[in-house]
């Protein structure tokens, strides 16, 4: 049977419209950092998941308990849960997502978008990602790899911890609480390093969650048109994070911040100083951009 | 083949298949993870009769069904304004503005398609499948596939039909062609 013409294609019978729409569809990807997110979840996940807890305290939901003080520690004084900070992600998937679909875009529309034809994102393996940003959003419900259609849950995970943190209790999400038993381990290749929150990189991934979530909370002010409220946590991040992974995208949100609130000198001299210190940032346009109409 | 081959080669068409399927923003993540955990699980025994990208569209089918229907039932706040409009760094805001309003607009028309007719759409349209793989990932004829295929655009351009006359206005904001 002969295959119709796609409607991407030019002369495939589609209107000038239908044909846009259907090629943003085809170039849309999904952004390196939730790819790298996600893959974390994943790799924690169906390799058992539970760490240092142990199955048995997964299932009665102390798991979820001791996780969501953890969870409340890394997120103290910024009011912000880890689904937040994977909103965050989503909302620059979706946007981020958008800009990279213009670069794939402006491919000859005849060619197949096969995901086998999609590139590593940003050069990075799924792995190294994962090692990057290193996460446990699933380290407590992991356990439930074989265990029916309920997956352990990243956002959902981030839900449930600041449930029972802001509650003081150890009532774990019914849906988290059933028990599973453990899947058979991934190939060590598939793993992560999965350490006791003791060793010095589960501390690294906490601070980085704690960044994370200091950077979301500046994006939310500027968002919310709170320029000042944006420069005074830029100030504390810098102060917590001085050579922190994010520092750059920080430093860049403080340009905006800076122009936000009016300090438009100011801001010049800092995003200058950004240019010169990280000129070939991936932020660096956006800084330029913010210099050059402000 | 492994777990991480197959998230390196299939997150995107993973992402992008939940998303035109009504999978809402704020259960991407868990969703996507979802779908690649089936995928662990079923590895040891998958056998490679179908393609992975098949096996994991119906993977996709499911758990968007299954996304789609708790959304329904639970009354979640979704912190619709910074999943819709955070600002975004390094890129610019109206291309940007202009290329998430497109895919908006888009996943509304598919929402409102016939669910068969919705994922041959799809596959076909959106994914390149050839009529012969969505058959078989959804289980049903060629000759199926086609006719779907044809009754699917009758209804998306139906749709887009009436966007634009409820909008009074045209569909793209600077009609830009790339």
């Amino acid at each position: 049977m002969s295959e119709p013409k796609r409607w991407s294609e030019l002369a495939g019978g589609a209107t000038r419209d239908e044909t846009e729409l259907l090629r943003a569809g085809i170039a849309e990807r999904m952004p390196s950092e939730l790819r790298g997110q996600v893959w974390s979840a994943i790799t924690l996940a169906s390799a058992g998941g539970v760490a240092a807890t142990g199955l048995s305290a997964v299932q009665n939901g102390a798991a979820t308990a001791e996780t969501a003080a953890t969870a409340g520690v890394a997120t103290k004084g910024l009011g912000l849960s880890l689904s937040t900070i994977v909103k965050g992600v989503i909302a620059v998937a979706v946007l981020g997502g958008a800009g990279v679909g213009i670069f794939h875009g402006q491919r000859s529309p005849a060619l197949r978008a096969s995901p086998s034809h999609v590139p590593a994102t940003a050069g990075r393996t799924p792995s190294e990602v994962a090692s990057a940003v290193v996460s446990e959003p699933a380290r407590s419900e992991g356990s439930q790899v074989t265990g029916g259609s309920a997956a352990p849950t990243l956002a959902s995970a981030g839900h449930a911890r600041a449930k029972v943190a802001a509650a003081g209790t150890a009532t774990a999400d019914s849906s988290k609480s059933q028990p599973a038993p453990v899947a058979s381990r991934p190939s060590p290749e598939n793993t992560v390093d999965r350490a006791d929150d003791s060793s010095p990189s589960a501390d690294a991934s906490s601070r980085l969650r704690e960044e994370s979530a200091s950077v979301l909370a500046i994006r939310r002010a500027l968002l919310a048109g709170n320029a000042r409220e944006a420069l005074s946590l830029v100030a504390r991040a810098r102060a917590a994070f001085p050579r922190g992974a994010l520092a750059e995208e920080r430093e860049a949100l403080g340009v905006r911040a800076l122009i936000g609130a009016g300090e438009t000198e100011a801001g010049r001299r800092e995003g200058e100083a950004f240019l010169r210190r990280f000129p070939r940032s991936p932020h660096a346009g956006d800084v330029r951009r913010l210099l050059g109409s402000e | 083949m492994t777990l991480e081959h197959i998230y390196e080669q299939h997150a995107d068409f993973v992402f992008r298949n939940l998303c035109r399927l009504g999978v809402p923003s704020a259960d991407l993540a868990d969703a996507i993870q979802e779908v690649f955990l089936t995928v662990h699980r079923g590895l040891p025994s998958f056998e490679g009769r179908s393609s992975v990208a098949t096996w994991l569209f119906t993977i996709c089918r499911s758990v968007a069904r299954d996304r789609r229907q708790r959304a329904h039932r639970r009354y979640e706040v979704v912190d619709a304004d910074l999943v819709a409009s955070e600002p975004a760094v390094g890129a610019d805001l109206s291309t940007v503005l202009e290329q998430r309003e497109k895919l908006a607009l888009l996943d509304r028309l598919l929402a409102s398609l016939d669910e068969e007719q919705r994922l041959v759409f799809v596959l076909f349209e959106l994914e390149s499948m050839t009529g012969s793989e969505i058959a078989q990932a959804l289980g049903i004829p060629p000759g199926t596939v086609f006719s779907r295929l044809r009754l699917a655009r009758i209804a998306f351009r139906a749709a887009l039909t009436r966007h634009r006359a409820a909008e009074d206005r045209p569909l793209l904001r600077t009609g830009s062609k790339r």
